[in-house]
């Protein structure tokens, strides 16, 4: 066999980062790289620099790492820290379990899906205000409110919703679950079309039930979906913020319950015009969220399954 | 063509000297005004037509200052602070109307300081046109050292409203015209059960509580109690000497408490208040209110039953005051011209236009010569009196601390009461005191 020996003899090209022939190309994305720069990771830089200084956000004093030192001791922080977490993982149950759930209960009927899909849907094009005032008066405290009545009814004491220490975060996050589900379903129909269908088939064939096809087949197969969704769900939840505001405050009523951390930023940002503890305690909220998402992708969407 | 051309520029500069000022000669102040309805539309509630705010200011303004174009711009309440934010650091604006955040521009050196311009106008007295009370001390003028930067433009309204048919239902003697924090408390109480008349629960006392910056009745309650926060002042955090733990706030949050036990559900909030101003009201007492829900039902109709029904009184603290909000005129701190933005900034903070407002919109007037009210309007008399007396302590929005640490504090502890849960009020406080200690030491 003949072997080319002069291009074994010819020195390696050396691969430039940027080649100066495709400048064309460059051309074209320096409009969304400067974009991304000027717009993300400007604000980004600048608000680092801002958590280390004692700044209303136009003058300030260099403080090094005070404000980190301040938030990190304040037992407001971390309330705001434990309220948002409750009602994450109060989202997540919600949200991941029930809209999996509705998906798999649409995608096994045969017609009027599209119908089922699109009423589930609706919710999550109203906006967050519209929702939280809606909501306020579905949930009155007294047996005047809506599903007060229902419940008074049925012979069950009204509950104070909104208004109670323990029942505040519950009744946010079922006013989230009614936003978002409709989004999560079709996220998860998308999953479930995609299994394979001769695998259930091959499943009948050994006289698998619906409980076994379900944990075994289907379940594993959308495995990535799970991660998305779950993902998706933690850091829209992790950054809660309009629903609680509309509800409660700034001040989180009832009790400060409401309180999630990027109240504590915006109420230290914009009501106390601290912006260098507003920035600290958001880079500290960003750490969480990123190592949050590594856990998540980690542990449920394994590499064995990929 | 060319020729066509020549003749038709010559004209035109032959022209030029009869069409008065020229653009060039115009002095341009740029405003921005939060909230204003600047073209004329038809009032929603009403249905009646109003002027908007661009009429009234060339019939008013435009005619007699030739020399100055104004070029107004409006933007909604809805993030306007960081709009008009944007816009002063950007130097896109000369002269704003804004609200009760002014004091952050103030010290992020975006605003100019007027002392200079009042001291060199001699025709213009301020305390002749506002009330002394804020004009001396409203955080939203004037610096707690003195500084003035804004002229005021509008005033909120805060003061005792009492529903005098469940007054009467229960045999409780009306609000005298200057109640005490003691009064109130006992007569909420007496009034919180079920109506002996109609057999309805009632409730002693509401007030808004979920404020984003301030819980307006706490301030004006602690001016009852003689409590200033310490001393020192906003300009200077690090050197002030909070004084929040000491017998008067104790027995402010001991009596605040008190109060919070006579309210409704959903007061925690913001809500159990839908009733007021109706025939099917069950709260007796409201707490730093306005009477604007009543009035507008008397504009729409022409009815006083709600008028007579639903009586003022003045707020709680030593003369009757209460915390007064005051949204400013303010100028930029390097207009284009200044003298040019001065005259519109007077014009803008001026009684007529005051005036205008009131008559066209109901906006309660921050001046001293109230005499255009309407004969019917029983409250806004009331707002104008305690204006006159107004003063401001560190227990105030323009305290970076009270709206991040103490108004939280407020709100957890009437949660807490409404819960049953035993609070250690001095505990609370004495955490409360070493927060702030902490706080104005970060602050060096």
């Amino acid at each position: 066999m003949a072997v080319n020996t002069s291009a074994m003899l010819k020195k390696p090209v050396k691969k430039r980062f940027i080649l100066t022939n495709n400048w064309i190309g460059y051309l074209f994305v320096a409009p969304l790289i400067l974009g991304l720069l000027v717009f993300h990771l400007y604000p980004v830089i600048r608000s680092f620099m801002m958590s280390l200084e004692n700044t209303n956000g136009v003058t300030g004093t260099f403080i090094g790492f005070d404000n980190y030192r301040w938030i990190l001791r304040d037992s407001m922080f971390w309330s705001s820290i434990y309220n948002t977490v409750y009602m994450a993982v109060l989202s997540l149950i919600f949200n991941v379990a029930l809209s999996f759930l509705l998906a798999a209960m649409i995608n096994s009927i045969a017609k009027a899906r599209g119908v089922f899909k699109s009423i589930f849907f609706i919710p999550n094009v109203v906006s967050v205000i519209a929702t939280s005032i809606l909501f306020t008066f579905l949930f009155y405290p007294t047996k005047a409110g809506v599903v007060n009545s229902i419940l008074t009814m049925l012979g069950i004491q009204p509950v104070e919703w909104f208004s109670g220490i323990s029942t505040s975060r519950l009744t946010v996050c079922i006013m989230g679950a009614w936003r978002m589900i409709g989004y999560y379903i079709i996220i998860f129909m998308a999953g479930l079309q995609s299994v394979s269908k001769e695998m259930y088939e091959a499943a009948d064939v050994d006289g698998v039930n619906e409980y076994q096809r379900l944990m075994h087949i289907t379940i594993p197969s959308i495995r990535p979906i799970f991660a998305f969704v779950i993902i998706m769900d933690t850091i829209a939840s992790m950054r809660r913020f309009s629903d609680v505001y509309m509800v409660g405050g700034t001040s989180g009523s009832p009790g400060g319950t409401l309180v999630t951390t990027v109240m504590y930023i915006y109420r230290n940002a914009f009501t106390g015009t601290q912006m260098g503890v507003a920035s600290a305690a958001a880079f500290v909220l960003f750490l969480i969220i990123l190592l949050l998402s590594y856990l998540n992708i980690t542990f449920v969407n394994r590499p064995n399954d990929r | 063509m060319k020729r066509a051309l020549a003749m038709i520029l010559t004209v035109l500069l032959l022209l030029a000297p009869l069409m008065g000022v020229s653009a060039d000669e115009k002095k341009v102040v740029r405003v921005l005004l939060a909230g204003w309805d600047l073209n004329d539309g038809i009032d929603p509630v009403t249905a009646a037509p109003f002027k908007g705010f661009l009429t009234w200011w060339a019939e008013n303004f435009t005619n007699e200052h030739p020399d100055i174009e104004v070029q107004i711009n409006a933007i909604p309440w809805d993030t306007a602070q960081q709009k008009q934010q944007a816009e002063l650091m950007a130097g896109n604006v000369d002269v704003l109307y804004t609200g009760s955040y002014v004091s952050q521009y103030y010290e992020m050196g975006l605003l100019r300081n007027i002392d200079d311009l009042l001291a060199n106008d001699t025709e213009y007295n301020p305390l002749e046109l506002f009330p002394e009370g804020i004009w001396n001390s409203a955080y939203n003028l004037v610096t707690s050292d003195g500084n003035r930067y804004a002229l005021p433009a509008v005033m909120g309204q805060r003061y005792t409203v009492y529903d005098t048919t469940l007054f009467d239902q229960w045999g409780v003697e009306y609000l005298s015209e200057y109640p005490t924090t003691q009064e109130i408390i006992e007569k909420a109480k007496q009034m919180t059960g079920i109506n002996p008349v109609t057999g309805e629960q009632n409730y002693g006392a509401w007030f808004y509580l979920p404020a984003p910056m301030d819980i307006f009745t706490f301030v004006a309650w602690s001016y009852a109690y003689d409590i200033t926060g310490g001393i020192g002042t906003t300009e200077d955090p690090a050197n002030i000497q909070w004084e929040l733990n000491d017998e008067k706030m104790v027995q402010l949050f001991t009596d605040f408490g008190e109060l919070v036990k006579c309210t409704p559900p959903g007061f925690l909030t913001g809500t159990g208040n839908e009733y007021y101003a109706t025939e099917d009201n069950n709260v007796a007492i409201f707490l730093d209110q306005n009477g604007g829900n009543i009035m507008s039902q008397y504009y729409q109709t022409g009815e006083t039953a709600m008028l007579d029904r639903y009586k003022a009184s003045m707020n709680v603290g030593p003369n009757g005051e209460g915390w007064v909000a005051v949204d400013p005129i303010v100028m930029a701190a390097n207009p284009q011209d200044v003298d040019a933005a001065w005259t519109v900034m007077k014009a803008l903070a001026s009684p007529a236009r005051q005036e205008y407002h009131y008559s066209e919109f109901r906006w309660t007037p921050a001046v001293k010569d109230y005499s255009f009210l309407n004969p019917a309007d029983i409250h806004t008399p009331y707002a104008l009196k305690i204006a006159d007396s107004a003063h401001y302590t560190l227990i105030d929005e323009s305290n970076p601390f009270f709206t991040t640490e103490i108004v939280p504090l407020v709100n957890r502890y009437c949660s807490d009461v409404l819960s049953g849960k035993t609070v250690d009020i001095q505990a609370m406080l004495d955490e409360l005191q070493a927060k702030a200690v902490a706080w104005s030491a970060s602050q060096k």
